[in-house]
Formats: C-alpha cells, sequence, structure tokens
C-alpha cells in the first residue's frame, strides 16, 4: 500500500533530510542560543508551509483523524513546531547530557521503568512521531538503564550513521531493522539482556502492519515487534515526550503492558495497537500541533 | 533422538506462519523468504524461531544462524536435525 504516500515522503525530504543539512543544524546549534534558534527554525517550518499548501491538506487530513475541527492553521502549526523540535534535537545533541537534560522539567511514571528494571528485565518502549521522542534516549540513559533506539533505514547511510553516532553521545544505542529479516534477533537479544528498546509504532511499516481506529477513521500501526516483546517475556511500555508552551518538555511514561497471545496473531497485534492508540490519543489531542506525520495516514476503515 | 520428518517441519510452518498452502505444496526445494518461495516475512521469521523454540528445544539467536536456517524447507529440516543429533 501508500506508493504515493511514499512518494510523497520522497520528494518532501528529497532536499533537506541528508547528513550534509543535519550537520548544518548542529554547528548553527553549537554557537546559536536556544531561544533565537528555535525561532528561526519555527519561522523557516511556517514559511515551509505557506508555500507548500499542498502537503499542509495532507497534515490536516492526518490531524482530522484525531479531531475533525482541526483546521488548516493548526496543520501549517505542525510545521512551525516541528522546526523548533528540529532545533531542540540539534541543541541537546550538542551539549554534554547534564547540560541537555534539564529541557525535560517533568517526569510522570518514571518509577514503572525502575520497576521493571529491578526485575532485571529489559522493555520495548514505544511512542508516536510527536514531540521530541529522542528525548526518550537521552533520559533513559541519564536515568541509568541501558537504551538502544529501532530504526528504520534512512534515506542514506550516512544520515543513517550521523544519527547513530548523536544518540551515541548520550550512550543511546542504534538498533536498525528493515534490511534485514532477521534484526529481530538482535533486539530480542537486547531486550534479554534488559535494556528498554526504543521504538515508533504510529506510522505503516513497509511489510507488516495493523488497523486502529482513531476517533474519525483508520491508519495503519507498526506493530509486530509487540509479538517479540511477548516472546522475550518483556512488557510494552508506552511513552510520549511533548514540548510545553514555556518551552520545556514533558515526559509521560505510562503502565507497562504484557502482551499476552489472543485468538489470533491479527487479533493479538489490532488488540494492542488499538490499546496503545487509545493512551496516546489524549496527550495528541492535547498538543496535536506535534503530531509530525507529514504523509498520508488513512486507511479504509476496519470491517 | 528421533530424527525430525519432512512432515514435521510442514506443520511446524503451517502451525506458525501464515500460510495459504496445502502441506503437499511445500517441498524440500521451496524457499522460505523471497520470490517463488512461501512469502514469508519478518513477522512469520519471528513466529517460527519461537515456534522452534518451543516445539525442538532449539534456540536461534545469531541472524546469520537463522538466514543459514531459513534459507528453504530443506536447509530448515537439516540444519535441525544437526542441532538435535
Amino acid at each position: 500500500m501508500a506508493e504515493p504516500a511514499k512518494e510523497l515522503s520522497r520528494h518532501h525530504w528529497s532536499g533537506l533530510y541528508r547528513a550534509s543539512m543535519f550537520d548544518a543544524g548542529a554547528w548553527l546549534a553549537r554557537w546559536m542560543p536556544l531561544g533565537i534558534l528555535r525561532a528561526m527554525a519555527g519561522w523557516i517550518g511556517l514559511f515551509y508551509a505557506t508555500i507548500h499548501p499542498e502537503r499542509v491538506a495532507v497534515v490536516r487530513r492526518n490531524l482530522n483523524l484525531l479531531d475533525a475541527s482541526l483546521d488548516e492553521r493548526t496543520a501549517r502549526q505542525v510545521y512551525g513546531e516541528f522546526g523548533k523540535t528540529l532545533a531542540d534535537y540539534f541543541y541537546i545533541g550538542t551539549r554534554p547530557p547534564a547540560e541537555a537534560l534539564p529541557i525535560i522539567a517533568q517526569v510522570e511514571g518514571e518509577e514503572h521503568l525502575r520497576e521493571i528494571h529491578r526485575l532485571g528485565k529489559g522493555a520495548l518502549v514505544v511512542t508516536g512521531h510527536f514531540g521530541l521522542f529522542e528525548l526518550g534516549g537521552l533520559l533513559l540513559a541519564q536515568s541509568g538503564f541501558r537504551a538502544a533506539a529501532l530504526t528504520l533505514p534512512e534515506p542514506s547511510s550516512s544520515l543513517t550513521e550521523w544519527r547513530a553516532r548523536f544518540r551515541q553521545r548520550w550512550n543511546v544505542g542504534t538498533i536498525e531493522i528493515g534490511t534485514d529479516r532477521f534484526s529481530f534477533l538482535n533486539i530480542a537479544e537486547s531486550l534479554r539482556q534488559g535494556a528498554f528498546v526504543a521504538t515508533l509504532v504510529d506510522r505503516p511499516h513497509p511489510s507488516e502492519n495493523t488497523p486502529v481506529s482513531w476517533p474519525n477513521g483508520t491508519a495503519l500501526f507498526s506493530a509486530g515487534i509487540f509479538l517479540l516483546a511477548a516472546h522475550c517475556e518483556v512488557p510494552v511500555i508506552p511513552a510520549t515526550m511533548v514540548r510545553r508552551s514555556d518551552g520545556f518538555y514533558h515526559a509521560q511514561v505510562f503502565p507497562p503492558i504484557f502482551i499476552q497471545e489472543r485468538e489470533s496473531r491479527a487479533e493479538t497485534l489490532r488488540f494492542y495497537s488499538q490499546q496503545i492508540a487509545d493512551i496516546f490519543l489524549p496527550v495528541l489531542r492535547a498538543h496535536p500541533e506535534q503530531w509530525y506525520q507529514f504523509v498520508p495516514l488513512s486507511t479504509p476503515p476496519l470491517t | 533422538m528421533d530424527s525430525i520428518e519432512l512432515d514435521d517441519i510442514r506443520r511446524l510452518l503451517l502451525d506458525n506462519c501464515m500460510l495459504r498452502v496445502s502441506p503437499e505444496e511445500i517441498l524440500p526445494t521451496t524457499k522460505l523468504f523471497g520470490p517463488d518461495s512461501l512469502g514469508l516475512d519478518s513477522i512469520d521469521a519471528l513466529q517460527l524461531t519461537v515456534g522452534i523454540e518451543k516445539r525442538y528445544g532449539v534456540a536461534i539467536k545469531e541472524p546469520a544462524t537463522a538466514r543459514e536456517a531459513f534459507h528453504s524447507v530443506d536447509t530448515l529440516h537439516q540444519w535441525l536435525n544437526r542441532q538435535r543429533s
């Protein structure tokens, strides 16, 4: 499915989504005050939205899955907020962890992580493309947990390596998936060794998908990884990281979910995907402008 | 220890993977992944790995091992028998 989505995605990022642009962003972030960097990136995002109304329309349709009343203005804001998020990403990545960490002003539910860690288990930490999800890795590592992020291959290997190096500065590993169908064995090994492995679930996967119902439509989650959590006997822990109006971040860690097999594989994935979507929904509705979904998500409704 | 028969491998595949073929269509030369194969995906691979561990007590921990064992029905058959011998 979603060939048009892939096509749009490719156009969308072809000029910007490459290692040299990330180098430029990191270079700016080294000497520019965060407030100025954020304002500049926010304005660039809004300008981009202004000259690309067709892309804003896609974002609006995605937002309408959550709330039919969200309009074009909110969709344009998504681009402005995404610019600010990139500014924060480069800023914190070019600072020592102790200097970067205070950008997270509020952490709720950290006890869930500590409890699982105390049991000697790892966990699959699932989040979505909202807020600055990469900050979750910093929080995990700085809290003393082994942390790794799952990633699909970036458009170029140089960008994949760039982002892996960036995470490594915070002592967060990277496990690339997608090119090797047996990469789940590497993930299983990390989980068995007690690592918290972070992954994004709110976009379609190139090969396996599970439909979830949002209030105004259906979209796809890449949830196959839940089966791995069940196999490794580790929980799935939903988590979010959104920027508050004062510019600081609010991390929320939700209670762990232990995946139990249901009547079929598809039903197991559907049931737990919906559970995760229902947990995310209030956060997304409170901060729709931070849901960074730039390709069409909607899919035919569940039958 | 009893050796594993081809029918056991067929049953293993049918029990753990989303297949739309009859047991007779699963031949020793049938590949598991890619074109002209059973068309397994990464989730099938995971389920198959779990199924092998549950049924035969053989754990696969390295991607390289999985690539070798899961090439075709025959390679899986032979690999499993080697692990149990």
